[in-house]
């Protein structure tokens, strides 16, 4: 917590762009914030909504200028989606997209007659994803050797989940984006954004 | 004992410790007829017969009551009591209890806690103007994010079924081992680029940088990043990196703490 200042708490909804631009808006009144702004940027990590939102307002702002009526301080706010938000996104998505994969582990786990919740809360997606990934360390070579050659999309399916989709989104924030190894989060993060479309 | 701590509160501008370790320190250092006086306190509460932790509770405890043994002498050592009323303001206590534990002198009156809290006000602007001053060559990162207050227990009365409100949660964050990022270049093209999203720029690099490893897996590209990326890691460094999402018990043990 050092060098984090709280610079206000505001009442409010964040739901569309205008919130976002007077949320902005009270931080740019500060006079000193806006010295800074002057001349230097300021980065701004966020969740989805938030970055888009705030695309949204620097787009307007360039496009229509002054006639936009946002302040002008808003272009040097460069938003960029936030990594944990991207490591937690992209866990419940692959859990969620391999829905009856999950499901199969987990009752064999922990047997059949327990519920596995549609949406389960993030540790049990990580203890899941941890299982497949860990049981799949074992079998990895001999599998991928024995089934090399084979063409069948059900496999090759599989075998992409579990050697690339799950290992990825178990290592995209605390390994790679805190190794702070800019080509290995470039990678990982082009890959990330495969997997969503 | 209370000129100690008034010269602290009042002149210093410190707040109480609360450490026994520290407070019995700060004590004997700033007052040398004081040595002992702590320890004599706490043999007081007679521990051989008590057991460690009760010992340790019992330690802490005397820091507060030295406070308000303090605080009899003289009313303008407030700051524990300050504290206490806070908390208790804070926690939406009504004002006539704040004002029947003010009469207990266990908190300071809600007139206090209320100026008090304008004070806080009015340096909060002051504290941002600090810091941006401070870090006006470092970058700053700002975390503009919703906030519910929801990590309580609830449950709706007969007029409201949920209480959790929406905060909108600013913050700033100063590196300082790192330089502020220019608006401009020194070509004058700002950070932006004028076209938004510029597909050409992403095939490309996708074409050179991406598409060339993309048919490897993450697993067999990763052996590639060897030397960028930590390889091995023990049994509490992965236990800790699947808790990354996990803020529940991380906000429970903040309330145990």
């Amino acid at each position: 917590m050092e060098n984090t200042k709280l610079v206000d708490l505001i009442a409010g909804p964040l739901h569309s762009t205008e919130n976002y631009i007077d949320a902005f808006r009270s931080l740019i009144d500060n006079q000193s914030a806006k010295d800074y702004l002057e001349t230097d940027i300021l980065a701004a990590p966020m969740d989805y909504p938030g970055q888009l939102n705030t695309r949204h307002a620097v787009a307007c702002c360039m496009n229509n200028g002054e006639t936009s009526g946002i302040p002008k301080q808003i272009l040097h706010i460069v938003p960029m989606i936030g990594p944990l938000h991207v490591s937690l996104n992209s866990r419940e998505t692959v859990f969620l997209a391999n829905y009856n994969f999950f499901d199969k582990i987990f009752h064999q786990v922990y047997g059949s007659s327990k519920v596995l919740a549609k949406k389960p809360k993030p540790y049990r997606i990580n203890l899941l994803l941890e299982l497949a990934f860990q049981g799949w360390t074992q079998v990895r070579l001999t599998v991928l050797e024995k089934f090399a050659q084979i063409k069948d999309p059900e496999v090759r399916y599989l075998i992409d989940l579990l050697d690339n989709t799950i290992p990825l989104v178990l290592d995209f924030y605390p390994i790679i984006f805190r190794s702070g190894s800019w080509p290995a989060y470039q990678d990982a993060m082009f890959r990330v954004w495969a997997i969503f479309y | 004992m209370a000129g100690v701590l008034y010269t602290r509160q009042r002149s210093l501008n410190e707040k109480p410790i609360l450490d026994p370790d520290e407070f019995k320190k700060m004590l004997e250092e700033s007052e040398p007829a004081l040595k002992g006086f702590f320890d004599q306190l706490v043999s007081g509460t007679n521990p051989q017969t008590k057991n460690h932790m009760t010992n340790n509770n019992n330690r802490k405890r005397l820091v507060s009551f030295c406070y308000f043994l303090a605080g009899l002498n003289n009313k303008f050592i407030n700051g524990l009591k300050a504290e206490v009323g806070l908390l208790l303001d804070a926690s939406g206590t009504s004002s006539s209890a704040i004002e029947t534990l003010a009469n207990a002198g266990l908190a300071v009156r809600q007139e206090t806690i209320a100026k008090h809290k304008t004070q806080c006000a009015k340096t909060h602007s002051s504290t941002i103007d600090d810091f941006l001053s401070d870090n006006a060559r470092n970058l700053i990162i700002v975390n503009v994010d919703d906030f519910h207050n929801i990590h309580t227990y609830r449950c709706g009365d007969t007029t409201t079924i949920s209480e959790a409100s929406h905060f909108i949660t600013i913050l700033l964050k100063s590196l300082p081992e790192s330089a502020s990022i220019p608006f401009e270049n020194s070509d004058g093209k700002n950070v932006h680029n004028e076209k938004g999203i510029d597909a050409d720029i992403i095939i490309n690099n996708a074409n050179l940088s991406f598409f060339p490893y993309f048919w490897l897996s993450y697993t067999s590209q990763k052996q590639m990043f060897t030397g960028l990326i930590p390889v091995s890691e023990t049994h509490e460094e992965r236990v800790e990196r699947l808790l990354v999402h996990s803020y529940d018990d991380r906000i429970e043990q903040r309330q145990v703490d």
